[in-house]
């Protein structure tokens, strides 16, 4: 495993005067996270910082940073959906516009694949899960499959 | 995900495709006080798709004021029913207040977005049945405390309503409340808000003021659902029709008979298993208009439906908690095939690398589906499970 320097990385984040989600600097979530933890991680070739945060909500975030601590990938998982604009950063409007085409009759999971952004919103009422992550961003090597 | 017509039209439906057959096999009647007649047809507005409707009839509590509201959506994935505030007409429905006396709206989450609307305490009917003076949501209320939508709402997705082509969604699914404990100690879960003069923030709210599923509340037949739809034949239908009947082994055309039970883990999910891959949290879903499942090798079209060369024969097992499992056969239509007047059909859909297969409606076409309440009693042992 490469390691890499994780406590650098988190300190640029809080330190950010700005924050832009995925894409960007992580989502700060405020008040309402309860715990948190990162860790390095890696797949293949690929290294990564990932952040864990339990929100007082119930639900966790997991966020996925490259090493110049930029958002590569999301996701979450819990019994309330997180602030969803908060943790995909310009990149709820494509979530969103999609929801909006597809009003029609049922309630369904959402798989939105562009060329800038997958997102995935699953689930059911008490028990959601997502992901999301930008193709072109990836570390090289990233599978996205070892998104939590 | 839900598909429109134009999404048909764009995936080249209509008049290329056959029109669909306008009868299917027999439906099961709806016979006895405890049963309602479920249709599945095109919605409101000629929009909806595999989607199962029936009419609920909604009073001012205690009252004989009241508005049978058409084209409600039957969801086994939630709990609890809303309805299009206009729909609810002229009734004056009783105000859900938090302990400090605020009127209370609610942020209802979905995968697909969200619905905003107040809180009220109605009679509830649904054929013999009545559930007396519980909360229901009207969404899209206009009434000035509620018009705005709070940000800590709009932030969850877009706003879904109800979804077109409907007047409402009875959450008719294994759990008893939309949100539970959680909301009833925090206003953390961010469902509900308290809106005096239009200001609204999130707040906690007692078990029993938050919006519940009226089956528990009913006073027989209170243990869960059966969920009975004819078939849907090759080439879809243009209508379908079936019933929703109250109660698990209560009354004799509620009775399991060889149906296999699937017990669920506290999330109401169990696994199944798709070529080689287990999906740890699956469920059965009557709110999603397809099978979703994850398969790379098939094409998608519009919407992430699949659209088959030609249609596909696929199997998947299903795991209940207590290890029991059985193969679940389904088939896979081409969507581009369909007419759009098409109004269900066996679709599936992509649902990306997800960790549910989400059993939508065509799991239902041809089956008797069993929904046994968290907590209740029936002659299988106490639910949360489905049997089919």
């Amino acid at each position: 495993m490469k390691s890499i320097p994780v406590v650098a990385a988190l300190l640029a984040a809080g330190m950010s005067t700005g924050w832009a989600a995925l894409g960007g600097k992580p989502a700060r979530l405020g008040p309402h996270v309860a715990a948190s933890k990162s860790s390095a991680g890696s797949t293949g070739q690929a290294a990564y910082t990932e952040t864990r945060k339990v929100l007082d909500s119930g639900t966790t975030v997991h966020e996925y940073l490259d090493a110049g601590g930029n958002v590569f990938a999301v996701s979450w998982s819990g019994p309330f959906l997180p602030d969803l604009k908060e943790i995909l950063g310009e990149h709820f409007d494509a979530m969103a516009a999609q929801q909006r085409n597809q009003r029609a009759g049922g309630r369904s999971p959402l798989h939105i694949k562009q060329s800038d952004v997958v997102i995935d919103s699953e689930g059911h009422m008490g028990a959601f899960q997502g992901r999301a992550w930008l193709p072109a961003q990836l570390p090289a090597g990233f599978d996205p499959r070892a998104i939590k | 995900m839900a598909l429109s017509l134009a999404a048909l039209a764009g995936c080249g439906g209509g008049s290329s495709g056959p029109a669909p057959a306008a009868t299917t096999t027999p439906p099961p009647a709806a016979t006895g006080a405890n049963a309602v007649p479920i249709v599945v047809d095109t919605g409101t507005d000629g929009s909806a798709f595999n989607t199962p409707f029936v009419s609920v009839t909604v009073c001012q509590p205690g009252t004989t004021a009241c508005q049978t509201i058409d084209h409600v959506l039957v969801d086994t994935a939630s709990y609890g029913l809303r309805v299009v505030a206009s729909a609810a007409g002229s009734l004056a429905l009783p105000a859900v207040s938090n302990v400090a006396g605020q009127p209370v709206g609610e942020c209802a989450q979905f995968a697909s977005g969200y619905a905003w609307g107040s809180v009220h305490r109605a009679d509830v009917k649904l054929g013999g049945e009545v559930a007396s003076n519980i909360p229901v949501q009207l969404v899209d209320d206009r009434s000035p405390d509620f018009a705005a939508v709070p940000v800590a709402c709009s932030s969850r997705g877009a706003n879904f309503g109800v979804g077109q082509g409907a007047n409402g969604i009875l959450g008719v699914g294994l759990f008893n409340q939309d949100c539970g404990s959680a909301c009833a100690g925090s206003a953390s879960p961010g469902l509900y808000f308290a809106c005096p003069a239009g200001a609204c923030t999130g707040t906690a709210l007692a078990l029993g003021s938050q919006v519940a599923n009226p089956v528990p509340a009913f006073a027989v037949d209170n243990n869960g659902v059966v969920i009975a739809l004819a078939d849907a034949p090759p080439g879809g239908t243009t209508s379908l029709a079936g019933t929703l009947t109250f109660g698990v082994g209560t009354q004799p055309n509620n009775q399991l008979g060889s149906a296999a039970v699937y017990t669920v883990n506290s999330q109401g999910d169990f696994s199944t298993t798709y070529k080689g891959v287990t999906y740890p949290a699956s469920f059965i879903d009557s709110g999603s208009n397809a099978i979703f499942f994850a398969d790379s090798t098939i094409p998608t079209c519009s919407g992430g439906f699949y659209c088959p060369a030609s249609t596909l024969s696929l199997s998947a097992v299903n795991t209940s908690t207590t290890g029991a499992s059985g193969t679940v056969a389904f088939t896979v239509e081409n969507l581009r095939s369909l007419s759009v007047t098409t109004a269900a059909a066996h679709v599936g859909a992509d649902i990306g690398l997800a960790r549910s297969v989400d059993w939508g409606l065509p799991f239902f076409f041809g089956r008797t589906v069993f929904v046994a309440m968290s907590g209740a009693s029936t002659p299988a042992g106490n639910g949360p499970y489905w049997a089919y």
